[in-house]
């Protein structure tokens, strides 16, 4: 049961919470239906940190976005520059949950809440998005890669909030971010992954491949990257990074689906994840999200 | 990818104005009778308890999921009403549910020559079939 709870609209206030034990909340959409479920506990102490302005908003910056913690995946996804330049963030955003999720869940609580099929996460690790905190104590950086440390655990130490995150722009590339799951609403990711396609002069010249729900953590794929790096994009070169990719996961067999097919899918999702970032930096349309326009696709 | 669907319904509205909304409770049988290939089934520990007993796992199709149905009416009054039957009057939205099943499964083992004889006929299964038909030389 929560015995205290405060609503500031401070930034100070909040961390001043945080430091004192307060668990922070926002729009509730994992912590909330959690408890439901008998994970964990309702939180003695909740400070709600929907009310802070600085901390939602999406606001250009020199050479990319500063996207706040507390901006909620439905504006993620209506926002025409992160459709434009940051492509995969729409895909993933625009399938979180329902409607309803997206109006009210947010990105910080995404990140923080460390799924192994957090659907920002594969899109922002091919980003090299950093994510910014903050604490009683001060500010700092941490990179995508080094956030989620194990499912449902993060290197935020005791008394930090994340408060935003940073994304720099891609020159000439395209992104795509593709889902397999059993249905298009109310979803949690069987498998997925998230490709970062640049071409220039008919030759691929930035190659980025995460993989989500096939490890403990979402996760960068060095070797498939490699693999497609100098190639033409095309099929035969996004089905040999698929293999790659399949061969680097370490999927879990359980109530959704086995190894087995995890690993053949990983194969598969890869493939169209960078065949869509092919055609998106390509100019060619692909509409968001990428999942549903692709399914049934071969 | 637009999917479609087609569904014909055995059924009887007699003459009582019923044509108007009897094409209502049509397609809603003839999705629900998709949840066979969307919906994730039951899940059960060896030793016979639910891992999935909640909605939230127990994963049934959405209104998103559902595609475009259209609906054709085959008007055969029922021959057996009996007493308490009026003018030949059937169930309308319950037989839709019982032959789409039966339909789609045999649309994927035509278009993919393997048979998935167990429901939910979910996309690991047909792939476990296919996997399973490839290694024994088949399609």
């Amino acid at each position: 049961v929560t015995e205290r709870f405060s609503a500031p609209t401070a930034l100070d206030a909040a961390l001043a919470a945080v430091a004192d034990g307060a668990r922070p909340i926002a729009g509730g959409t994992d912590l909330v239906v959690g408890v439901r479920q008998g994970k964990w506990p309702m939180p003695a102490d909740l400070v709600a940190i929907d009310r802070i302005a600085e901390l939602r908003g999406i606001v250009a910056t020199a050479d990319g976005l500063w996207i706040g913690a507390t901006t909620s995946h439905a504006d993620l996804a209506s926002d025409p520059r992160i459709q434009d330049d940051w492509t995969a963030l729409a895909d993933a955003a625009a399938i979180i949950g329902s409607p309803a999720t997206r109006h009210v869940g947010t990105l910080g609580g995404n990140l923080a809440n460390a799924s192994p099929a957090a659907e920002l996460s594969g899109p922002l690790a091919c980003f090299d998005a950093t994510i910014v905190v903050s604490s009683v104590v001060g500010r700092r950086r941490i990179p995508i890669g080094e956030l989620a440390t194990a499912p449902g655990r993060t290197s935020l130490e005791a008394g930090e909030l994340i408060v935003g995150v940073e994304v720099a722009s891609i020159p000439d590339a395209g992104s795509c971010y593709v889902r397999l799951g059993f249905r298009r609403q109310m979803e949690i990711a069987v498998v997925a992954a998230t490709a970062v396609v640049g071409i220039a002069d008919g030759v691929v010249s930035v190659a980025r491949i995460a993989l989500t729900a096939l490890a403990p953590i979402v996760h960068r794929v060095p070797d498939a990257e490699s693999r497609l790096l100098g190639t033409d994009g095309g099929p035969d070169a996004a089905t040999a990074a698929g293999r790659v990719a399949a061969e680097a996961c370490q999927p879990i067999s359980d109530v959704r689906a086995t190894a087995d097919y995890r690993r053949a899918m990983a194969a598969v999702v890869v493939r169209r994840a960078i065949l869509g970032a092919a055609a998106r930096a390509r100019g060619e349309a692909v509409a968001i999200p990428a999942s549903e326009s692709l399914f049934g696709a071969g | 990818m637009h999917h479609g669907a087609g569904c014909s319904v055995p059924s009887w509205g007699g003459d009582v104005g019923i044509a108007e909304w009897r094409e209502g409770p049509a397609p809603g049988g003839g999705g629900h009778g998709r949840d066979p290939i969307g919906a994730i089934g039951h899940q059960l520990s060896d030793d016979g308890r639910q891992l999935n007993p909640y909605l939230l796992d127990y994963k049934l199709q959405t209104c998103a999921d559902v595609p475009s149905i259209r609906v054709a009416f085959v008007d055969a009054p029922a021959l057996n009403a009996g007493p308490k039957g009026l003018k030949g009057l059937k169930g309308l939205a319950e037989p839709p549910c019982i032959p789409t099943p039966g339909a789609i499964a045999n649309a994927i083992a035509a278009a993919t020559g393997v048979a998935v004889d167990r429901l939910p006929m979910t996309a690991q299964r047909l792939w476990s079939a296919l996997d399973t038909s490839s290694r024994d030389g088949g399609a």
